[in-house]
């Protein structure tokens, strides 16, 4: 009897111990991948299963932001904010001598782990994660070429080689940081970042995933539009150079063929990293996040990249799933990419960070909840802001003395400018002074009408367009040869 | 998409038929993957934008010329896939 009872204790101590263990966390970082180029978000073109299964396990926020870019790199931006947990004009895409949330995780006893793309500087790496594998310095490069780093024996990055193709390479870092923890026994949880380059472009699918999605098989955006409808900040910069003008469809469809050939392979490659959290008996303990950096036009509104404020450029997948999340649940509330950083924090148990801009949605997930904000804020350089509540909103361009006001609720695709019309003037007015109040408590000083005004009205035809350093020959190819632009 | 329609004659899965008409079809399925989602801007019927209807919209327009084995055929892939998934050129 008293060694069954003796069991029944120790048991019990077991049980509350591994209770009280700290939940590993996997943050699984995409690249310019749109909220709805996945599965769970209700596209049925789409081939998502890992993480359509994942948001299934876990919970996803439907109305996630960035909150913008300072300029055409959003994504240097987007990463800096998510680490700081700062928002745009708090936070540069320098983060140099800035606290990060890996560092929280380590300072909390986490054994802290990078792979994939970092554009915030090498020495802010360095900084914010102890080990590392397989890291790329660098916005963006051709997926079978990337220069891969991993720390020598100073903890610093080292020289860069190459290793394969870019999805696999960091998956692989992944899985390896993941064995090699179990392995080494030692009883600390874990805060792995995992930035994948996909699917950015060069829109280069690894070579199985090649024709995954028949070329024409996909239907062109709800808003697609071979021109933008008028000129504002700079319609050549990089992305918008993928393809011509007009956008014709099949290269439109091409692109997303491409495209979403990319997102199905990089969940593919999810579906490994999730798997060996399975064989380790680690799942159920480890808080898994998925996210991306920033949208994509990918055709919409006539556009290629993500340097607008238009929902298909700011809105962001995110999921998370773990202890303390609720299943299968998708929630509206307006977020910011970077509350992230406060709401691991507390999920894990972590003391509550002071230096953050970002709200924690953790309220949000017990249900305690319904949002966290009434209205939110984008902005992009100083040529476009926006504000937008839970059925409005109203973009607003400074140089051009313009401004859209859509109905998100019937027009979600941002097709019917509002601003004009009278019925609307009220909602227009309170939607101009909640952006000004946004300005004020963000810091951010650009004028809403600037002195001088530039015209909305331009001509398609002087638009131009040439190759970057970073195409391969599969879209040099595709997108360039042949082309009249 | 002429290929894949060539494939399905040589299969014995759609009726021999004028090339124009064929030609016609293919278009008209081309159209309708292009423009399904801009469509539904324009035409919010409610029974057009339900999930799967692309598909069954495409399948309206084969089904009059598909031989006794392409409806056969056709009955498996749906069976298979339903109306919702898109069947991939890879294996994996």
């Amino acid at each position: 009897m008293g060694f069954i009872i003796l069991s029944a204790v120790t048991f019990q101590q077991s049980l509350a111990q591994q209770q009280k263990k700290k939940p590993n966390v996997l943050f699984l970082f995409a690249d310019d991948q749109r909220a709805d180029a996945l599965g769970a978000s209700g596209n049925p073109y789409i081939q998502t299963p890992n993480l359509d299964l994942l948001a299934s396990e876990g919970s996803r926020f439907e109305n996630a932001y960035v909150m913008g870019g300072n300029h055409g790199a959003v994504c240097a931006a987007s990463r800096a904010m998510l680490l700081s947990g700062k928002s745009l004009f708090h936070v540069y895409d320098k983060l140099k001598g800035e606290r990060t949330m890996p560092m929280d995780f380590a300072k909390a006893g986490y054994t802290t782990f990078g792979t994939g793309k970092w554009h915030n500087e090498k020495e802010a790496f360095e900084a914010s994660f102890q080990q590392a594998k397989n890291v790329y310095l660098g916005g963006m490069a051709d997926h079978y070429s990337l220069a891969m780093r991993d720390y020598d024996e100073n903890g610093e990055l080292g020289e860069p080689t190459f290793k394969g193709y870019s999805t696999e390479v960091f998956a692989e870092g992944a899985i390896e940081f993941i064995e090699d923890h179990v392995k080494s026994g030692i009883d600390k949880p874990f805060f792995a970042y995992v930035a994948f380059t996909a699917p950015h472009d060069p829109y280069s699918p690894e070579a199985d995933y090649i024709n995954y999605y028949p070329e024409g098989s996909l239907p062109l955006p709800g808003n697609y539009k071979p021109y933008h409808p008028f000129e504002f900040d700079d319609l050549m910069v990089r992305d918008e150079l993928l393809t011509g003008w007009p956008r014709k469809p099949e290269v439109i469809q091409m692109i997303l063929s491409d495209y979403y050939a990319l997102v199905t392979h990089l969940d593919t490659q999810i579906g490994k990293i999730i798997q060996t959290l399975k064989e380790n008996d680690l799942y159920d303990n480890t808080i898994i996040i998925y996210a991306a950096d920033n949208g994509l036009a990918a055709g919409s509104h006539g556009l290629l990249g993500k340097q607008s404020l238009y929902e298909h450029s700011m809105n962001v997948p995110m999921i998370i799933k773990g202890p303390g999340v609720p299943k299968n649940e998708t929630f509206d509330a307006m977020v910011y990419l970077y509350d992230l950083y406060p709401t691991l924090l507390e999920l894990a148990g972590l003391p509550k960070p002071s230096q953050v801009d970002g709200k924690s949605l953790a309220s949000i997930l017990s249900g305690k909840d319904s949002d966290v904000r009434t209205s939110l804020f984008t902005a992009y350089r100083h040529t476009v802001r926006a504000v937008r509540t839970p059925e409005w909103k109203l973009i607003r361009y400074p140089e051009r003395d313009y401004t859209q006001l859509f109905n998100l609720k019937n027009d979600p695709l941002e097709l019917n400018n509002l601003a004009e019309n009278t019925d609307y003037t009220s909602t227009k007015d309170e939607l101009m002074s909640a952006l000004r109040d946004w300005q004020k408590i963000s810091g951010d000083t650009a004028a809403l009408t600037t002195k001088v005004i530039k015209q909305l009205k331009y001509d398609p035809d002087t638009l131009t367009r040439k190759p970057d350093r970073w195409q391969p020959e599969y879209t040099l190819k595709r997108y360039f040869e042949g082309k009249k632009n | 998409m002429n290929a894949l329609f060539q494939k399905f004659l040589s299969d014995g899965y759609m009726s021999k038929i004028e090339t124009e008409i064929y030609e016609n079809i293919q278009h008209i399925i081309r159209i309708i993957i292009t423009f399904w989602l801009s469509q539904r801007e324009v035409l919010a019927i409610k029974k057009f934008t339900e999930k799967g209807s692309m598909v069954k919209s495409i399948w309206s327009v084969i089904s009059p010329y598909l031989t006794e084995s392409g409806k056969q055929e056709q009955a498996k892939t749906i069976a298979k896939y339903g109306f919702l998934q898109q069947q991939s050129n890879n294996a994996e």
